[in-house]
Formats: structure tokens, C-alpha cells, sequence
């Protein structure tokens, strides 16, 4: 191990990235193509890295980053950049673990949401099933019947004071009820949907693949309700 | 019908997703658009469903950003997959990457970084431009970079690098005017020197951009590759003295990535590089000529 005051050689990739994500590090192997050693240019590098992904993280947390503002958004965004750099070049995937950072209950929930959506926005397309598909099958097979979720659907179980937080941030109707959010993208818009508690469970249920007689055994649910909310959202792709 | 795949040789811009209405109402303005690879690399959606529709419109060049072609770790084979899917898609008239690395151990670190023109990189950016070019089954160019310094480590020139890759792999070249500018202002070298000794017969496409003008720590001039605003008019003088050394015109881009305007600016930036291409092709030999 070279020690605290040995500069990085910049030539050497594993030195380079080590010294970028370490601000305190020295650096040398750089000149200013007249002669000078221009180790202080490799800020720029340190910045353009740090800006960049922290304002990519910014556009996936678009609604964390107003709740926390911008100055606490940006430290919590340079922690993560640091300790968890993205480990894909396609940057819309990056920061899945940073709503882990926040431990304010809410906040994290809010983060997931928002780093879910926008997954959704770019999964697999899918033509949704409609509510007459399920109005096609017999009564007695309603039971027995399975809903495979269509590729955009995710369900995620949230505070209720996060799923307020997010309403208010999109302008949407506020939903006292909800414990979960179902996010869906039946065609390009992804939606996101506060479901209640019971209607939650039963989402649950169904996406992990228990049949609907199993999955809809829950006190206090609305089936009819529960599963117009479901199919209206564009969140299943087929009735098995 | 589908516009075709070839792009002209007239000026095009940056595919911004927000855009995608004003592009569809008008095509016209442009005589293509480039697009940033990894945007478009999820499974489908609303991205990948408008990038179809301005295919119907307008050729595309694919542009990669994350590729990391100068890296000394292997190509990473999953993204090089995703590059080839979104080609699938698009059917790119250009296909394009850096003289840059961005990734080391599995971590992507969104920025184009510089490497050593040393034999060592040389022979690995040879062998990734190679297994790209293999993979795709067609030519891709390379764009020179941006140099904020230089490396104690080179052992050859950029232009002797670049050759040498020209030669030894087939690739084209994107001769990204604003970085020889910042390149030329932050070395102290002469952009005109390093136009007239480039292989501008390897020139696929030319790249213009704004840049940021800041300054090092002993106060030296330190341009920056912002993309955040219009081309400077020193690169517009060297854009008119490029084509007039040329004599003739390639696909020509304006870059604006960061605080992007309405597609009727670029559009109009784009037509302004029309423009000059045009009056340099005419004979007025421009303000760098003396």
C-alpha cells in the first residue's frame, strides 16, 4: 500500500478512479502541454463525475430532493456517488439503494417510489388485459384464477404520510386510505395508483402468483372495487 | 415509409425526448438527429416508442457514451448487447463512440476520461474498437477528446494515436470541432495546426458544442466541454476553416445536453452551421485563413 502522501499516478486507471472519488488524494502525471505539472486540472474530472451523477440521481428523485432541499439532496446524492458508484452505464437504473440512506421512514418510502417509476417508464411493453377478459371467465373458476402482472406493475407497500408527500408533489387527490402504491404503465404514462390496505394485500397475493380465491381472502376487501382498481391501472397482462 | 437510413451531409442535433413533438411537426429542420445510446437501452416504453417514431422521420447516428473504449479492463459484453439492440432498433446511419474511458471494476463513472497515448492503450483501444466493429458488423468512428491536460506518460501525439487507430482498425473519425478548440486553448496548441494535420479523409461527422470557460489554479484559461450553450464564435471560425480545408461537407451536429433549449433553437444553431459550411464551400476562406 503506498502511503497517506504518495501522489496517484493518473496514468494508471485503478489510481485515476481511486483519486477521483477521494478528494484529499494527490495526484500528479499531468502537465499543461507547456511544461508545467497540471495535477490541479484533474478537479475537473472529480467534478464533471460528482455533478453529473448527483444530478442524475436528482432527476430520478425528483420529489426527495424537494422534500430534503437541495443543499441535504446533494450531500446525501455525493455519499452515495462516493460509497456506491452506478454499475451500469444506463444511468436511469442507478440509485436503487440509495432510498436505504435515508432513514426517515417516509422519505424512503418516497424515494423507492420514485426510483420504481421510473424503471416503469422504461420496462418491456405489454398490451394490458382488460376488465371484459375477466367478465369472460365462469364463476365457478374465479377461484382458481391467476393474474400475471404485466411487466410495468409493481406494487410498493409505503408510510401513508409518503404517499400523501408524493400526491401533493404531483398534484394528486389525496388518498388517507392507502398503505401501498401500485405503479403501472398500461401504455407510455406511468401511473401510480394509492391502493387501501385490503386492496394492497390482495395485489400482493396475486402478483407473488396465488390464485385469486386465495389471494382475495382478506378481511374488509372490496373485490369488485380491488380488482377494476387493478385492471383499470393496466397492471395485468393475462389471466391464467 | 421510413426515412433513410444514410445521413446527409448537412447539419443535424441532439435527440432530446422532450422534443420529440416539435421534431415530429417539423423534420425538416434537421437533417437528422443523434442519439445518447444509453437512454435508450430499457426493454420498451414511452423512450423507445418515440425514438421508432423519428425514425420514421429522420435518419439516426447512435452515439455512445458509456462503451468505455479506452479502458484497460475488457469491453463490458452486456452493454456492447444493448448497444447492438438499440442499432437494431434505429438502424443508425453512423454509428459512434469516444477516445475516452468511463469505467473501472464494474463501476460506471458517467464522464469521459483521458488515457495516455502510449503503445499499451493504443494496442487496447485497437482491440475494442475492433470487437465493436465486429460485434455491430460495420464501421464505427471515433470522436477525439476534450483535454483538460496532458498525460507525462504519452509517448505519441494525439493525431499520431489517432492514425494509427485509423489504420490499424478501419474506423471513421467524428471531428469534434469545439473539443480541438478547448483541447487547442487548455494546451496551448494551435486548432488550425491540429485541423491541418488530422486525417480528415477518415471524417464521418464533425461535432459542434458550447463550451465553459473557467480557469486552473494558477489562474491559467481552463475551457470546459459544457454542451450547455450556443457555439462560440472562435468555433465557429474554425468549423468554416475545417470545412473550407475539407472542400467538402459530412453530417454536422450541434450538441446541447445540459440546460437544453427548445428544439427551435438547436434547430436554428443547426442552420447556422449550414450556413457557414455553405459560405466556406463557396470560397470565403474565413477568419482563420491568414
Amino acid at each position: 500500500m503506498p502511503s497517506r502522501r504518495d501522489p496517484a499516478d493518473l496514468a494508471d486507471q485503478a489510481a485515476f478512479i481511486g483519486a477521483l472519488t477521494a478528494p484529499r488524494v494527490p495526484v500528479e502525471g499531468l502537465h499543461n502541454g507547456r511544461g508545467r505539472p497540471a495535477a490541479d486540472r484533474f478537479a475537473v474530472y472529480r467534478n464533471n463525475v460528482a455533478h453529473s451523477l448527483v444530478e442524475a440521481l436528482g432527476t430520478t428523485f425528483a420529489a426527495t430532493k424537494a422534500t430534503l432541499g437541495e443543499d441535504q439532496f446533494r450531500a446525501l446524492a455525493l455519499t452515495h456517488v462516493r460509497e456506491e458508484p452506478p454499475s451500469s452505464p444506463v444511468l436511469f437504473t442507478y440509485g436503487a439503494t440509495l432510498p436505504n440512506r435515508l432513514a426517515d421512514p417516509v422519505l424512503r418510502d418516497l424515494a423507492l417510489l420514485e426510483h420504481a417509476r421510473v424503471q416503469a417508464f422504461h420496462a418491456a411493453d405489454a398490451e394490458p388485459a382488460g376488465m371484459e377478459a375477466l367478465s369472460a371467465v365462469a364463476p365457478e373458476e374465479l377461484p382458481a384464477l391467476t393474474l400475471c402482472p404485466h411487466p410495468a406493475a409493481k406494487l410498493i407497500p409505503m408510510e401513508p404520510a409518503a404517499i400523501a408527500r408524493f400526491q401533493a408533489h404531483v398534484g394528486a387527490a389525496e388518498a388517507p386510505d392507502a398503505t401501498a402504491c401500485l405503479i403501472s404503465r398500461p401504455r407510455f404514462d406511468v401511473l401510480v395508483t394509492p391502493l387501501d390496505a385490503p386492496t394492497a394485500t390482495m395485489t400482493a397475493g396475486l402478483f407473488d402468483g396465488a390464485p385469486l380465491g386465495e389471494a382475495a381472502a382478506v378481511d374488509g376487501l372490496d373485490l369488485g372495487a380491488a380488482l377494476a382498481a387493478l385492471f383499470n391501472a393496466g397492471a395485468i397482462k393475462a389471466l391464467g | 415509409m421510413t426515412a433513410p437510413q444514410e445521413i446527409p451531409p448537412r447539419s443535424g442535433v441532439g435527440y432530446k425526448l422532450a422534443h420529440t413533438e416539435a421534431i415530429l411537426a417539423a423534420p425538416d429542420k434537421v437533417g437528422f438527429v443523434e442519439i445518447h445510446a444509453e437512454n435508450f437501452m430499457g426493454e420498451g416504453g414511452g423512450a423507445i416508442a418515440a425514438l421508432r417514431a423519428v425514425r420514421e422521420q429522420l435518419p439516426i447516428s447512435l452515439h455512445g457514451v458509456g462503451l468505455s473504449i479506452g479502458a484497460d479492463s475488457p469491453l463490458d459484453g452486456d452493454h456492447l448487447a444493448r448497444l447492438k439492440r438499440v442499432a437494431d432498433i434505429c438502424d443508425p446511419g453512423l454509428v459512434s463512440e469516444h477516445l475516452a474511458w468511463s469505467t473501472h471494476d464494474g463501476a460506471y463513472y458517467n464522464d469521459l476520461l483521458p488515457l495516455p497515448y502510449t503503445h499499451k492503450t493504443l494496442n487496447k483501444v485497437v482491440e475494442h474498437i475492433s470487437q465493436v466493429q465486429d460485434t455491430l458488423g460495420r464501421r464505427m468512428l471515433l470522436e477525439n477528446p476534450s483535454n483538460y491536460a496532458a498525460f507525462d506518460d504519452s509517448a505519441m501525439d494525439e493525431i499520431s494515436f489517432i492514425k494509427a487507430i485509423v489504420e490499424r482498425t478501419g474506423c471513421g473519425l467524428i471531428l469534434d470541432v469545439n473539443n480541438v478548440y478547448v483541447s487547442a486553448t487548455n494546451l496551448g496548441f494551435t486548432s488550425a495546426d491540429y485541423i491541418a494535420a488530422f486525417p480528415l479523409s477518415a471524417v464521418g461527422e464533425i461535432h459542434l458544442a458550447g463550451h465553459a470557460e473557467d480557469a486552473d489554479a494558477h489562474g491559467e484559461k481552463l475551457l470546459i466541454d459544457a454542451h450547455d450553450r450556443e457555439v462560440a464564435p472562435s468555433v465557429w471560425d474554425l468549423f468554416h476553416h475545417t470545412v473550407f480545408t475539407m472542400g467538402h461537407r459530412v453530417p454536422t451536429l450541434i450538441e446541447w445536453d445540459n440546460d437544453v433549449p427548445d428544439f427551435d433553437t438547436l434547430a436554428a444553431e443547426a442552420a447556422k452551421a449550414d450556413a457557414v459550411a455553405q459560405s466556406a464551400l463557396n470560397g470565403q476562406a474565413g477568419a482563420l485563413a491568414a
